[in-house]
């Protein structure tokens, strides 16, 4: 497609910048009789138009300014016209992506968020006041009698159920959130990718033994997708008995097929890419070109997805908790166990759930707000 | 068409007998087992054994694969370890509700989803946009039982507006034809049924409904903002067409199409928001039969009703793709 | 008085933190009934702003159009949107460049080509069918009613833009703009739907403003040429006055660089230097001047006016135009490409609705 029809609804940058600011002659520019763009190319940025006298006196003389002019004024003067505010240099996509990203709204509210909850996980068993597992004021609470104690001074965000600091625990906690998110994101994305970067590459390579290989492996990703993910991971968990390392686990196999699936399907776009083909009539070997083109430039996707299933992590750990399959061990608090064991109490100290399901949300809303931004950076069709 | 379909119907066929393959194995790596489970922690091993035997557990596992084939060949799934009863009595019993639930939330999302992404893409920047964008991402990360934890903590039981749970209110007379309340209630007439089955809808249907309008939105949004770039867009307009046909012809014929795809896709994770949506709201659906049946270690009951779901998923989404080759016409000629 | 006249034209887009982009400046032509008014330049220059501007196509946000443009005496920019809609087809229609993105996927032809005759002409039903397929067959699409049924990804491409042609002249349009129509299509099918084109302009005189790059297309079909550079319309002349003697350098330089046949072997192509990127702003002086032979100091005294210096009726935007265009031997561009006899006078169509 030609940039005309692009025109109306985008317009081009302007390529040149307006008469602005003080001459600055460059005299190595290139002269306009040889081929070539002249000028253009290597003006200086800070050149723009001339000052507005002299073009005064030159129209004055008009009649005999050709005659006189040398070739060396017209070639200073059209460098500064055409002088380009910025030189677009040839970025690489990933560079291009990153200066997008950084002018995003989205990825930079997800990048503070990612950023505090991080911090917090991991200086937050050392900042947090008390012992999140110490059942120090165990006498001002009855759960069963409904009395609780709210925020005051000595505990901010008052106490729970049995009487320990809440907001030490939530303290705590963050890093148990972030370790489940982590490892179950990993272990989907290394299982995942593996499985999909055999298959799609498997594919790519060709042959019957590819095609056999792929088929094989697809139909196996289908069937873990046709399962609930929830079910999936609520055997996993029943199999491996209560743990953090089970929620990770749990977690973690249901992400596979999604990563597996994504990346296998990124390649074979790639694989049947013009360059790919242009790759290939030059003799570069198949392997060569699956592992130096195809496979880096599938990534994309695959990168972005790992930063959504962060959230989905964290959230599914939390369900996992709440249909009681999270960790049981009491010195290890995380969100997902603490919400899911304050629903009880709703009634009379909803704030004991809602703490941990802000932190749930907003630390899921951080990955998903980078994610998408980045989805964004990366797609060339939203490109402006 | 027909052959689209029985080719994808006869793919279908390797699919389900590696599941069941996968399930049978699986299942039995689960510590205990369901004579275990129903005898409870004092049985004697005499009893478990006697037990075993009963259930057809004491055969080598090869065997028990045949037999659960050789019965699924005459439609028999067997019976409940844990209850007594047959599965497939039990399965559609449960299944009507888990439906009823899973239809009413994707009509929720698929109602208020698509017009609300075609306005947040036409007014692409203004408040309807910048909340409806903002809106599905927070919806997206909230936990699908917190809200429905929340929903009913503050509109049933704080203000009392919805029931707390269960498809129907004690006392309403409701005869049961094809186990979906609602239909039932227009079928015989008993439109209090009817009624009374919505107003206990409505609740665990938004809460199920959360995470495909968040994705509906957003996909109808995005679709939308591409399609409007669409030269043939800008040849209706040239048309001087009236802006009804130019928006429902043009625009969205097209842009609905990656979204039919979504909502097959999205069937998957709706049936695990059910499990913890049902949970709640106590519905009596399969997703809580099925936490239980894990419990329980309930063979028969986990092989079938998961072969059944999963057939069930893969059929709605060739019914997806068929649906996308009617609309679209470049789909047909493959 | 003419049919539609263009007067100043400017269209400016306007991006939030961006600096203005003025896509096009100062364009004024006028199109009279029965005649082919050339736009010419190379991608960039401004054809399609300038066409859908015209159209009331250019979106409502962020761009600001400025000018007259007056068509049959009603001023098109000030018209509301439901006039406008009322207009399109009826008195303006449009031929676009890629008739296969131009065409909705998901609608068969008939439809598309119906729904335009039910919005304008009420036709509804077996009447309007009939009226289709009357349509396709006229562009030359054989078997039209099977046609009727089939979708765009059906069609060849040759046959895709008929149908768009189809579409555009449903409801006898005043004035067809064709937005580069034949760019995407093979040579011989080019021929053929410029034969079309030539045939309804003929028939019908119905005006025409054809935009194109191809100097082959001006050769053949258009009376009066406008050749435009990076917006402003840089010489406008007869066609014939304009390949005899171009004055621009830009318009001689574009001549002077199509191949020939006939030239000695191994004789150099003469293509114009640079591209439309290197350019400076108009209001600096002109903007083909880093590309110019003919560059002199004078270029850069601010924006150059649209004189006629040599000839009336023959406008060259340029302080040092060429006058001497012996140089150039482009004879066989008089001889059309396509048979174009009575293509010469405007007063061709006796018997045309006038």
């Amino acid at each position: 497609m030609s940039t005309e029809s692009n025109e109306p609804r985008e317009p081009r940058e302007p390529d040149t910048t307006p008469a602005d600011g003080a001459a600055a002659p460059e005299t190595d520019a290139p002269e306009p009789g040889t081929t070539g763009s002249p000028a253009a190319s290597t003006a200086p940025t800070a050149s723009t138009a001339g000052d507005p006298p002299a073009t005064g006196a030159e129209r004055t003389d008009s009649p005999l300014t050709k005659a006189r002019m040398s070739k060396g004024d017209k070639i200073d003067r059209l460098a500064q016209l055409t002088a380009r505010r910025e030189t677009s240099s040839g970025d690489s996509l990933w560079v291009a992506a990153f200066r997008r990203l950084r002018s995003s709204k989205m990825a930079i509210i997800g990048a503070v968020i990612i950023g505090v909850f991080v911090v917090l996980a991991i200086i937050g068993p050392w900042i947090a006041p008390y012992s999140p597992t110490a059942q120090s004021w165990r006498g001002e609470v009855f759960s069963n009698r409904g009395i609780f104690v709210g925020p005051r001074a000595e505990n901010w965000l008052g106490l729970d159920n049995l009487g320990r600091d809440e907001l030490s625990r939530l303290l705590v906690g963050a890093r148990q959130t972030l370790l489940v998110g982590i490892v179950a994101t990993l272990i989907g994305f290394v299982v995942g990718a593996l499985i999909g970067g055999v298959s799609g590459a498997a594919l790519a390579l060709g042959g019957r033994v590819g095609q056999r290989i792929d088929a094989v492996v697809m139909r196996f990703i289908d069937m873990m997708l046709a399962l609930p993910s929830l079910l999936l991971a609520v055997s996993i968990a029943a199999v491996m008995g209560q743990s953090l390392t089970t929620v990770m686990i749990a977690v973690g196999v249901v992400q596979i097929p999604i990563f597996a699936r994504l990346l296998r399907g990124s390649m074979l776009a790639q694989a049947n890419a013009d360059y790919v083909l242009a790759a290939r009539s030059l003799g570069v070997k198949r392997r060569r070109i699956v592992l130096a083109h195809v496979l880096p430039n599938s990534l994309g996707p695959v990168i972005v997805q790992t930063t959504l299933v962060l959230a989905t992590a964290i959230i599914e750990a939390a369900a996992l908790s709440f249909l009681g399959l999270g960790n049981l061990d009491a010195a290890q608090p995380e969100w997902g166990v603490m919400l899911a064991q304050s629903q009880r109490f709703f009634d009379q100290a909803p704030m004991l759930a809602v703490y941990p399901a802000l932190g749930i949300i907003i630390t899921a809303l951080g990955f998903t707000l980078l994610g998408e931004a980045m989805r964004e950076a990366l797609d060339p069709k939203l490109r402006s | 068409m027909l052959r689209l379909i029985v080719r994808r119907l006869l793919q279908l066929i390797p699919t389900l007998l590696g599941l069941s393959v996968l399930l049978f194995v699986w299942l039995r790596m689960l510590p205990g087992g369901p004579a275990s489970a129903r005898l409870g922690e004092r049985a004697t091993e005499a009893d478990r054994i006697a037990m075993e035997r009963a259930l057809g557990l004491d055969k080598p596992i090869w065997d028990q694969y045949y037999i659960f084939l050789r019965d699924l060949l005459s439609l028999d799934l067997g019976v409940s370890t844990r209850t007594g009863r047959p599965v497939w009595e039990e399965f559609t019993q449960r299944f009507p509700a888990t439906v009823e639930l899973g239809v009413t939330a994707i009509l929720i999302a698929v109602v208020v989803g698509v017009p609300l992404g075609y306005l947040a893409a036409r007014f692409r920047g203004g408040w309807i946009d910048v909340s409806a964008v903002s809106g599905s991402l927070i919806g997206i990360c909230i936990p699908v039982f917190f809200l429905a934890f929340i929903l009913k903590e503050i509109f049933a039981v704080g203000l009392g507006w919805f029931p707390t749970g269960s498809r129907l209110t004690t006392g309403i007379n409701a005869t049961d034809v094809t186990g979906f309340h609602v239909l039932d209630g227009l079928l015989t007439g008993e439109l209090d049924a009817t009624g009374d089955a919505l107003w206990h809808l409505i609740l665990p249907g938004i809460a199920l409904a959360s995470i495909p309008l968040a994705v509906i939105t957003r996909m109808t949004r995005a679709s939308v903002l591409e399609v409007l770039q669409e030269d043939y867009v800008r040849t209706a307009e040239s048309k001087g067409l009236q802006q009804r046909v130019v928006r429902l012809r043009h625009v969205m014929r097209n842009a609905l199409l990656p979204v039919i795809t979504a909502i097959g896709l999205l069937t998957g994770s709706l049936l695990s928001g059910a499990v913890l949506t049902e949970s709640i709201f106590s519905w009596g659906g399969i997703g809580s039969f099925i936490r239980d049946a894990i419990d329980g270690r309930d063979y028969p009951v986990l092989t079938s009703f998961i072969l059944i779901i999963a057939l069930v998923y893969v059929l709605i989404n060739l019914l997806v793709d068929l649906a996308y080759s009617l609309i679209d016409p470049r789909v047909r000629v493959h | 008085m003419s049919l539609l006249s263009v007067d100043e034209l400017a269209v400016t887009f306007t991006a939030k933190g961006r600096k203005d982009f003025q896509a096009v400046s100062g364009v004024s032509f006028s199109v009279d009934q029965g005649e082919v008014i050339g736009l010419v330049g190379e991608s960039g220059c401004g054809k399609s702003v300038t066409s859908l501007a015209l159209m009331g196509l250019l979106p409502s946000k962020g761009v600001r159009v400025g000018g007259r443009a007056e068509f049959d005496g009603t001023d098109l920019f000030g018209l509301r949107k439901s006039q406008l809609r009322d207009m399109r087809g009826t008195q303006l229609a449009m031929i676009f460049q890629d008739p296969l993105s131009s065409l909705n996927p998901v609608v068969p032809i008939g439809v598309q080509v119906t729904e335009i005759l039910s919005r304008h002409r009420g036709l509804r039903g077996e009447k309007a069918r009939k009226e289709a397929a009357h349509l396709l067959e006229r562009v030359g699409i054989p078997d039209p009613t099977r046609r009727l049924k089939e979708y765009p990804h059906q069609l060849s491409g040759g046959m895709r833009q008929r149908a768009l042609i189809a579409m555009a002249v449903a409801c006898a349009p005043r004035l067809l703009i064709a937005d580069e129509p034949t760019t995407a299509l093979d040579v011989t099918i080019q021929a053929q739907i410029l034969e079309l084109l030539r045939e309804l302009v003929d028939q019908e005189g119905t005006a025409l403003l054809m935009i194109t790059h191809d100097l082959g297309v001006v050769a053949g079909l258009c009376d009066r040429v406008n050749v435009l550079y990076a917006g402003k319309a840089v010489e406008v002349a007869e066609r014939r006055e304009l390949f005899a003697s171009p004055m621009h350098p830009y318009a001689h330089g574009l001549l002077g660089s199509i191949p020939r046949l006939d030239s000695p072997r191994g004789q150099p192509l003469n293509p114009i230097r640079g591209s439309i990127n290197d350019q400076i702003a108009w209001a600096d002086g002109c903007a083909f001047a880093p590309r110019c032979d003919h560059y002199v100091m004078e270029c850069l005294t601010g924006t150059p006016q649209l004189t006629e210096p040599a000839a009336a009726g023959h406008g060259v935007r340029c302080v040092n135009p060429v006058r001497d265009s012996s140089d150039l031997d482009v004879p066989h561009l008089e001889a059309p490409v396509m048979d174009t006899t009575g293509s010469e006078a405007t007063t061709r169509h006796p018997g045309g609705e006038a």
